[in-house]
């Protein structure tokens, strides 16, 4: 599960990348290319990469530099929608047995990891199902912490007593057999389950389950060693050059798949849209086309902006301080912008922006009294109707859409009625005069309700928005005292459930609404997904009846019935879903917005020339800040 | 000895420029403190706080002299905040520096020996620290807010005036007007903050005066990268928002914020040489 | 000579170990809970105690026979139930401020397992009876017990058939050697020239260091030398047309340039003469050319205060006998000027340069975070938004030693120069 931090990171994210233009080449073509062309274009993000190890880090940045190192069984069809898991690891996708509970797996012939010094020789050996049982371990070993063990634990039968026995001090046993993990032969996996696991084939998908060879973390992860998270060794299409913290990280392509003859090509088919905008022109030609791909960290939103409509940067957010210089009031590009070939890209973002009450909070929480949780309740549906939503909207250049629940569209469940506590501001004050705050005073001091909310960064933008909602507040009397943290002291606030009230953001993990759901179950509670701490036997009891359920009507219909029980408890203030806009040059090859991105950047290319001529007619007029010439 | 002084001051016409500026800053200060008391004694959100998306980015004209910033609001009413914001960190660091500076300084400079070296280690250790670092760290440790900021910069710059104080204090340690108390059996305390504070007390206020826009300076630092001022309109804050549109357009925010900045610690620097010199033209170094 | 240096670097040592206290008595007696500062995801108490090992955390701060531990953190029962909320064989009554364990119930308090090898004492006022850790219990009213402990033995409570209440609880490991403190731990630390490790980062400190130096050296030094040569410069143009309107003009403009704050140069040099102007590249640190904008940046914030600075300096020598004699002789006024006031000046200067010098290593703060430097200003301002506490403190105490080292230098300079500073 990845939380996202405030910002529409994914924007920062939309790819960026580069080198030379290579259309369907053998080996020579390939290496001659290369020297011709010493290019170099980037991408940036604004987030810090917390680590290369696919079991310990995780964050949506982190999770797509992984993937560019390492791969996993599966991945998803970069141009179906909606979207579609297809093998990449595994030759086919698995077979599963008819009680849903046992997956097996073959595994690809001839991939091999990338050459490093921890393999006898330095040479990368090749990859067997041995490597994904390994991987998968190392999820559960209790000395890693692994954020992604959620993925497995419960699940997958023998894992969590693998769990256990990892806890005490002596260092994990590898050998310690997991029962539903089992290699039959050399290139197969077979994976037994404790119950069903409909969402197991997205899980696979994800960077927690690539393979991880043992060799490196023998090697990397001792007393004093580099490090594993430092020093990835993977069978991607590219390998780690160097990585600056906080500043650039430079990947190359892998020369092993060259060496060993891998070939991956790029999809032949594509949903009619896209085919239509032309992304089938290099169908079925080999990837990836990029040689060299490096990503800065750039705070700024300003320098990056620049540093775009320079040419340095292909692809670029739209901070809401260039918006209108940018974009015309009916969504399109501005003429300027047109002339010089930069193309608007726009499309949903399946992800949740929210504000958190606390459970556990004697004010906004569940109190302690049956009088007094009536009483809370009132007060947190009070405060969502207070919520303007437009105002946000507003200060966003309209971008956004309104998150009617917990289910953000377009996933099966999402409630399409905005909810009963859309803003409205007499409702509001009659609510808070029911849930004992006539006129937002406090019976107790005699003065205004005083509510504080936790945020997990400083910038800008997240101190205006806090500014808004302070106001939205204001307006029924009720005061609301900002705490600005640092991301790693907000995150220890919400584990400690230190909080009242939270800003938050839930960015999809795969397009199931179980994921979304997940967090107001209350095993989840912090240091857990739910950090609202959320409670209720009934959302419990229901939840755990949809986790083994497939996709089907009665599925759906239980995610409404639990979307509306949730609405109707308010443990959250549903603020927006986004719509994520980016810009992206002419030289630009193959980019398609994605909601699950990890490892597609492979499919995307540059078309050197034409940045040259780009570089060359427009590098010495740029626009100013106000998109004029 | 603050006669004379108080005439070769109004001699320079400048002095007496910065002097109105820096009156009429405290003025706007003292004002954007009552304001504030007053809301928070009504339990009303102060009117510099109100948000109002419709009068977003507006011009400097007739109603907002200032115009206003992203949210709608009034420029100018928030500057003034800020200008009280720059007191008070002004203010209270001086409160907090200069009595453990003087304090230290004193009692370094009369006693000498032990008590002399003790200080001397100690103003040393602080002095060695990497400055502003230094003052993050401590920020850092107490956490987000103004607080972090007092003791930060209070707790890193009583150096400067301790071992000034205590240089005046060893040279009037030998004169007689001491010697002569010394002889009447006066206490050492009565001594050194009776008699010989008193006479090195236009150091304290020339230190005053310089060390003040280094501090708002400081605040604004701290508050623009995020750590300093967290819910209040400080000049740190509104110029990290207001670049961002700078380039847009949107001048005034920035313009009217750097230059209330500007003429703060310009009117400081100008008030607090004169002074130096009116006051004592030895110190001038 | 020998003596003196000698004598100078004895000296030196308490201000060393008064910075070491410094940075100890920052982080550790004032920071709080570093564990809970720095590692911030999903943390049980088995991790934070596992931070705190690795940092000796766990240890008295200064010298101490007992020290805390993470299995049973303390608590003041008369607040709140805290950690005894969730068991359901144990009642917290606010009024009594307490806690009673069920007859006959077993309750075991502790988070995690504890080290078998380590001796514990429980700390307990109670009423009832049962056992602790073994050791029974039994009193009418409240009475307040020491019991100890090994490890290895199971810490938790056997309620009686009356059942038992507690008023206080505390847990504390029993230190072996009482000098085996947190300070000690530090020091040791230190002379190993271990510097930390990055819980954020996932490195040690000492690599972070080592890669941050050359970059922020890369941006300082040139903004050092150049600042120094056309400060100086200019302030013996001041001092040339001394009470002229050349002077008072410098005099004001210097005043002018400090008084500005240093992010509109950034925010101004940044967008005309990087973007409009394409002079210099907006953002990076890929080549020479990517430092030139934040080097005059650099320069011409600084060079205020360095001007005024050195007009003073040269004015002081100007006042001097010895070129009044100089002029009584004739000697023409440039002469004097870069001959003579120049060589005198240089003693003050140098001492000042000099001093600057271990600033140099922390880079510029703002130059490096908005031009993305990565040196260790950058690297400050990251760990500081990220509560990296191993890194900032790091860099703090290098600093602050570079800097004694500095004076030591300049100490050594002087006596060099000036046989008589020996004497004082």
């Amino acid at each position: 599960m990845l939380p996202s931090a405030n910002k529409h990171h994914r924007l920062a994210l939309s790819l960026m990348v580069a080198s030379s233009f290579i259309s369907g080449c053998g080996d020579g073509k390939l290496a001659s290319s290369r020297e011709a062309n010493g290019e170099i274009v980037s991408y940036s993000s604004t987030h810090r990469l917390t680590g290369l190890d696919p079991a310990t880090s995780s964050s949506v940045d982190t999770s797509i530099a992984i993937s560019r190192i390492y791969e996993g069984l599966l991945q998803y069809d970069y141009l179906a929608r909606p979207y579609k898991v297809i093998p990449l690891l595994a030759e086919s996708m698995p077979e599963v047995s008819e009680d849903g509970l046992v997956y097996t797996f073959k595994i690809r012939k001839g991939i091999y990891f990338q050459d490093d010094p921890c393999f006898p020789d330095g040479k990368g050996r090749e990859l067997v199902a041995r490597d994904f049982e390994y991987s998968l371990k190392r999820l559960a070993d209790a000395k890693n912490k692994s954020p992604g063990f959620w993925t497995l634990d419960g699940r997958v039968k023998g894992i969590s007593e693998f769990n256990k026995a990892s806890q005490g001090k002596e260092p994990t046993d590898y050998d310690r057999p997991v029962s539903g993990l089992e290699c039959p032969d050399s290139h197969t996996l077979r994976i037994t389950l404790t119950e069903p696991y409909p969402q197991l084939l997205y899980i696979l998908t994800m960077h927690y389950s690539f393979a991880v060879p043992h060799e490196a973390v023998d090697r990397y992860e001792v007393e004093g060693g580099e490090k594993i998270t430092n020093h990835p060794v993977g069978t991607g299409p590219y390998k780690l050059v160097e990585w600056r913290r906080n500043s650039r990280i430079e990947f190359v392509r892998n020369p092993k798949w060259a060496e060993t003859g891998r070939v991956e090509t790029y999809p032949t088919e594509a949903a009619p849209e896209f085919a239509d905008q032309g992304l089938l022109r290099d169908a079925g030609k080999q990837i990836p086309f990029n040689d060299r791909i490096i990503q800065y960290v750039i705070d700024d939103s300003s320098t990056s902006w620049m540093m775009f409509l320079s040419g340095q940067l292909g692809i670029s957010e739209i901070s809401t301080d260039n918006w209108d210089a940018v974009v015309t009031p009916s969504k399109s590009l501005n003429a300027t912008f047109e002339k010089r070939g930069i193309k608007l890209i726009s499309s949903p973002y399946t992800a949740a922006y929210y504000i958190g009450f606390n459970w556990d909070d004697a004010v906004v929480g569940a109190g302690n009294d049956p009088e007094q949780n009536e009483r809370n309740k009132k007060l947190r549906q009070a405060l969502s109707c207070a919520y303007e939503f437009e105002q946000i909207n507003t200060y966003m250049n309209n971008r956004l859409y309104p998150l009617n629940g917990p289910i953000p569209s377009p996933l099966a469940g999402y409630l399409k009625d905005p909810t009963p506590y859309d803003f409205n501001l007499e409702k509001a004050r009659r609510l808070l005069a029911e849930a004992g705050y006539p006129d937002g005073i406090d019976r107790e001091t005699g003065r205004r309700l005083e509510l504080t909310i936790d945020l997990g960064g400083a910038d800008t933008s997240t101190r205006q928005q806090t500014e808004l909602f302070a106001n939205m507040f204001q307006k029924i009397g009720v005061v609301l005292k900002p705490n600005y943290n640092t991301w790693p002291a907000f995150t220890e606030k919400l584990n400690r459930r230190q909080v009242q009230l939270f800003r938050l953001a839930w960015v999809a993990d795969y397009p199931d609404a179980e994921n979304f759901l997940a967090l107001f179950y209350g095993k989840n509670a912090s240091p857990g997904p739910n950090h609202a701490n959320y409670r209720n036997a009934e959302i419990d009891r229901l939840y755990e009846k949809i986790r083994v359920m497939s996709d089907s009507p009665e599925r759906t219909a239980l995610y409404e019935q639990m979307a509306h029980i949730i609405v109707e408890d308010a443990p959250w203030i549903f603020q927006y879903q986004p719509m994520s806009f980016a810009v992206i040059h002419s030289w630009v090859e193959n980019y398609v917005s994605h909601d699950y991105p990890y490892g597609l950047a492979k499919f995307q290319g540059t078309d050197v020339a034409l940045r040259k001529k780009w570089l060359e007619s427009y590098g010495n007029k740029k626009l100013d800040m106000t998109g004029q010439e | 000895m603050w006669g004379d002084a108080w005439r070769r001051l109004s001699k320079n016409r400048l002095a007496m420029v910065c002097l109105g500026l820096v009156a009429f800053f405290t003025l706007l200060a003292v004002y954007g403190e009552i304001v504030c008391r007053y809301h928070e004694a009504r339990d009303i959100t102060p009117f510099y706080q109100k948000t109002n998306l419709e009068m977003a980015f507006q011009p400097p004209g007739g109603v907002h002299w200032m115009g206003t910033d992203a949210l709608g609001r009034d420029v100018m009413a928030r500057l003034i905040q800020g200008v009280t914001i720059a007191y008070k960190v002004g203010i209270i660091t001086s409160l907090i520096a200069i009595p453990i500076g003087v304090f230290f300084g004193c009692i370094a400079g009369y006693f000498g020996g032990k008590v002399d070296d003790f200080v001397v280690w100690l103003y040393s250790t602080f002095a060695s620290m990497p400055g502003l670092l230094f003052i993050l760290a401590i920020a850092m440790v107490v956490g987000r807010g103004l607080l972090g900021i007092y003791l930060g910069i209070g707790l890193t710059t009583w150096v400067g005036i301790c071992r000034l104080i205590r240089g005046e204090v060893i040279k009037h340690k030998g004169q007689t007007y001491v010697q002569a108390a010394q002889a009447l059996g006066l206490g050492d305390g009565r001594i050194i903050f009776k008699h010989i504070l008193p006479n090195v007390m236009h150091v304290i206020i020339v230190t005053f005066t310089l060390r003040f826009p280094a501090a708002v300076g400081t605040e604004v630092f701290l508050s623009f990268i995020g750590i300093g001022v967290q819910d209040q309109p400080s000049w740190g804050l509104m110029i990290n928002s207001a670049r961002m549109r700078l380039w847009q357009g949107m001048w005034w925010e920035m313009t009217f914020v750097t230059l209330a900045v500007f003429l703060l610690v310009l009117a400081f620097n100008l008030l607090g040489d004169a002074l130096r010199d009116a006051l004592d033209p030895r110190l001038n170094d | 000579m020998l003596k003196y240096i000698l004598k100078r670097v004895v000296q030196m040592v308490p201000t060393v170990i008064g910075v070491v206290l410094l940075t100890f008595i920052l982080f550790n007696v004032v920071g709080g809970d570093l564990a809970a500062i720095a590692l911030g995801k999903k943390v049980s108490l088995q991790s934070l105690e596992t931070f705190d090992e690795e940092r000796g955390l766990n240890k008295p701060l200064f010298f101490g026979t007992r020290s805390t531990t993470r299995a049973y953190e303390d608590q003041d029962l008369s607040e709140n139930a805290g950690r005894w909320s969730g068991w359901s064989n144990a009642v917290y009554s606010s009024e009594t401020a307490s806690v009673a364990i069920k007859p006959n119930a077993t309750i075991d308090p502790l988070a995690f397992s504890l080290d078998p090898q380590d001796e514990f004492e429980w700390k307990i006022a109670y009423r009832g009876s049962g056992t602790l850790a073994g050791r029974e219990l039994a009193s009418e009213g409240w009475k307040t017990e020491t019991v100890r402990f090994r490890g290895a033995e199971a810490g938790g409570f056997v309620a009686g058939p009356d059942g038992i209440e507690i008023k206080k609880l505390k847990l504390r490991k029993v230190v072996k050697n009482p000098f085996d403190s947190q300070l000690w731990f530090y020091v040791k630390q230190l002379a190993r020239g271990d510097m930390g490790y990055s819980e954020g980062l996932k490195q040690p400190v000492s690599k972070l260091l080592k890669d941050g130096v050359l970059p922020s050296l890369s941006l300082t030094i040139p903004i050092f030398f150049i600042g120094v040569v056309v400060s100086v410069s200019l302030s013996l143009i001041c001092a040339f047309f001394r009470d002229t309107f050349i002077d008072r003009f410098l005099v004001m403009v210097s005043v002018a340039l400090m008084s500005i704050n240093y992010l509109v140069y950034i925010v101004a040099g940044q967008y005309f003469l990087a973007y409009r102007q394409g002079l210099f590249p907006v953002w990076g640190y890929e080549s020479a050319r990517y430092l030139i904008l934040p080097v005059i940046i650099g320069v011409v914030s600084g060079l205020g205060a360095n001007i005024r600075f050195y007009r003073t300096v040269m004015l002081d020598e100007m006042y001097k006998d010895y070129v009044r004699t100089a002029f009584a002789k004739g000697v023409a006024k440039p002469r004097v000027l870069f001959v003579h006031v120049l060589k005198n000046a240089m003693i003050p200067i140098i001492t000042n340069v000099v001093m600057l010098i271990p600033f140099l290593y922390t880079g510029s703060l703002l130059l490096e975070s908005f031009f993305g430097i990565p040196g260790l200003g950058y690297l400050s301002i990251n760990a500081l938004l990220s509560s990296d506490v191993d890194v900032i403190r790091a860099i703090v105490l290098i600093g602050a030693i570079l800097f004694v080292i500095c004076n030591l230098l300049t100490d050594i300079c002087y006596a060099l120069v000036d046989p008589r500073v020996k004497l004082k």
